[in-house]
């Protein structure tokens, strides 16, 4: 019961953050220029808090995050549009919305897709807030037990499910993390002042700006694959009729959508898992559970709700390992921490004890976001969905004209633009290969939170074992020896089916050498030499008469 | 980071260069040249302005980009006056002021310095 009214004074008290016109202007902005921002294929909200970072510096923390999170909540409700609409996601969170919206549309459902998926994403996004909202008691009063020893082993947990969860590319994700904390390494180390990395030069005793990678990385790598790449045409049919009809049946399927939401809020917790598992669990359990499993893909509603709910539940979730510890789980949040170091507010433990109403009143700004975001969609759908037809050149060309906003405006330093130049190409070659970008960004941060944690908690170490013998650390130690076994479980079957798929035939080379010499291995091996002696014996020619 | 690198390339299917890469190599050459238009705009902003570079560059660019439209010339022109106002205006975001501006008569001086 004292929680409970605890609870409700510190919503009162975080109720005159939220009252101040600045951050309604900031929730505002957020919700409608996220949902716009969702809604263009080819940029996605990392661009866009990556040159709006640098002027979120100017304002106070609680505006700036609500911008920010306002961009991050809102972008994947405007990302299903065109995913629904004409098969290309609008964010890469809704890949999976493809599956079965575009079916949908075409079957000319195209509203009851969209309804669905405004409803699905609403849920979502309100189950998760409600969720952290009751949950933050907890997290206050489990925050504090985590010293610099745990937060070092959480960061390397974060970097280590990063890494492990671009399957089939490990190694280069690996590698991009291994990157990522050598770039946090290079300058004059605060501490020591010693300088790492500089060969003397002296625009590098500074360090690589996180933001001018981030830049690089996400905005201007983007301009140039738009700037580089085709217009397309789009033709778009206009959507008559109400989209509250999605309600009603997302009411249909509660068990779908509140175990979606869930997987939603327990990936976005863990650092370094995120969207892209949590729809993929909650889509397979919908899959597996449903009366219909042969639906799924084919316009199934029951799919399009799991990965909506899930995606959407996990922006607010992904807040609890930022705030309560820190450690952001993925490139989102990691540009988010930059906002808290510039204001000198340090998120962690502490900010759980002392400034809980800064916290809460966060939490109420994602809920208010969720509310304006549905009504402006079900208000302004029809004319949201023209932004589809901004043809992709002319769009990396203002992306082009934003970064430089974005980069200059931080130290009006010509060689920032250089570098962010550099990270954009480099940016670039990695998209064409597919190769993933964000262990970069966490690499870079979380090798910067590691390095200090590792520092601090040397002092009380004195064996090996000192770093895990609490409790927290334990367990974090116990689930970062977990993971790593699971992942080299993971290779090893994953190598054993290649192994099988190398040795079969079905996949071999038709050409007649290659057919003669896979014989002629045959006929000589011990194998075939039993084969060919058990084939003689039954099918010795018959001694019947006929 | 090395070792993770090498151990990738070593798991790579080995084949010869092939004229598919050529090509990709072209593709990501090409890349420069946006490259160089992005630092021209960056090193012409302090010394002409912010806004009289956005407002040229802006439809220079869509023109290379092969729009030749009025419609995408002008929406190019506006796009790139909201931005700076956007930024540099409302939000004022630290742009210098350019050397240009160093010669305007007195008050038009710091209107533009502070504005555009």
């Amino acid at each position: 019961m004292d929680l409970i009214t605890e609870f409700f004074a510190q919503m009162h008290a975080s109720g005159s953050y939220l009252a101040r016109w600045d951050v309604v202007a900031a929730l505002l902005a957020g919700s409608i220029g996220g949902v716009l921002i969702g809604a263009i294929p080819g940029v996605g909200p990392a661009v866009a808090i990556a040159i709006l970072l640098p002027a979120t510096f100017s304002m106070d923390p609680i505006v700036g995050l609500t911008v920010l999170l306002g961009i991050y909540g809102s972008s994947m409700y405007g990302g299903s549009i065109p995913a629904i609409l004409i098969n290309t996601p609008g964010t890469a969170v809704n890949a999976l919305t493809t599956y079965d919206g575009f079916p949908m549309t075409t079957r000319g459902e195209a509203r009851r897709a969209l309804s669905l998926a405004y409803s699905s994403s609403f849920f979502g996004g309100v189950f998760s807030v409600l969720c952290l909202i009751f949950l933050a008691p907890v997290l206050a009063a489990v925050a504090p037990m985590f010293g610099s020893r745990e937060i070092f082993l959480a960061a390397l947990l974060g970097i280590i499910l990063v890494v492990t969860a671009h399957r089939k590319q490990t190694l280069i994700a690996g590698a991009m993390a291994c990157f990522g904390i050598w770039l946090s390494t290079i300058g004059l180390h605060p501490a020591t002042y010693s300088k790492r990395y500089t060969f003397d030069q002296g625009w590098l005793s500074s360090g690589v700006n996180l933001i001018v990678v981030v830049l690089g990385l996400f905005a201007l790598s983007q301009a140039f694959i738009l700037l580089q790449g085709e217009d397309e045409k789009v033709r778009l049919t206009r959507l008559k009729g109400s989209f509250f009809q999605g309600f009603r049946e997302l009411a249909r399927h509660p068990r779908v959508a509140s175990v979606s939401a869930s997987f939603g809020v327990l990936m976005g917790m863990i650092p370094g898992v995120g969207e892209f598992t949590a729809q993929f669990m909650s889509y397979t359990y919908a899959q597996k559970t449903s009366k219909r499993p042969e639906d799924f893909g084919h316009g199934s509603s029951e799919g399009l709700i799991a990965s909506e709910t899930a995606n959407n539940a996990v922006p607010s979730a992904a807040m609890i390992p930022l705030l309560a510890l820190g450690i952001p789980g993925e490139a989102l949040t990691a540009m988010m921490l930059s906002v808290f170091y510039v204001h000198n507010v340090t998120p962690g433990p502490q900010l759980f004890q002392n400034d809980m109403d800064f916290v809460v009143a966060l939490y109420l700004a994602l809920l208010i976001l969720n509310v304006l975001v549905v009504a402006f969609l079900l208000v302004a759908t029809n004319q949201l969905i023209k932004v589809v037809n901004i043809p992709n050149r002319f769009l990396g060309m203002s992306i082009l004209i934003l970064s430089f906003v974005g980069v200059f405006s931080l130290r009006n330093s010509f060689t920032d633009c250089i570098l962010a130049a550099a990270f954009g190409v480099f940016g670039f070659v990695l998209k064409r290969l597919s190769l993933p970008v964000v262990p970069i960004i966490l690499g870079m941060v979380l090798g910067g939170i590691m390095e200090v944690k590792l520092r601090s908690a040397m002092a009380r170490v004195k064996t090996p074992l000192d770093f895990i013998d609490r409790p927290i650390a334990a367990v974090l130690f116990a689930i970062i020896m977990l993971v790593l076994i699971l992942h080299a479980r993971r290779v090893w079957l994953d190598y054993k089916q290649q192994r099988e798929k190398s040795r079969s035939t079905s996949r071999a080379s038709t050409r007649f050498e290659a057919h003669l010499s896979r014989r002629n291995r045959s006929l000589i091996s011990e194998r075939g030499k039993t084969v060919r002696s058990r084939r003689k014996t039954y099918s010795r020619p018959s001694g019947d008469k006929s | 980071m090395l070792g993770f690198t090498a151990l990738h390339l070593w798991h790579l299917p080995r084949r010869r260069f092939d004229r598919v890469d050529w090509q990709e190599g072209r593709i990501w050459l090409t890349v420069l040249e946006w490259v160089l238009w992005f630092l021209a705009y960056v090193w012409l902003v302090p010394l002409i302005g912010y806004m009289p570079v956005t407002l040229v560059f802006a439809p220079l660019l869509t023109l290379r980009l092969g729009y030749r439209s009025r419609k995408m010339i002008w929406l190019s022109v506006v796009i790139g006056a909201a931005i700076v106002l956007f930024f540099k205006a409302f939000l004022q975001v630290k742009i210098p002021g350019a050397a240009l501006y160093e010669y305007l008569p007195g008050g038009i001086r710091t209107f533009f310095i502070l504005y555009l």
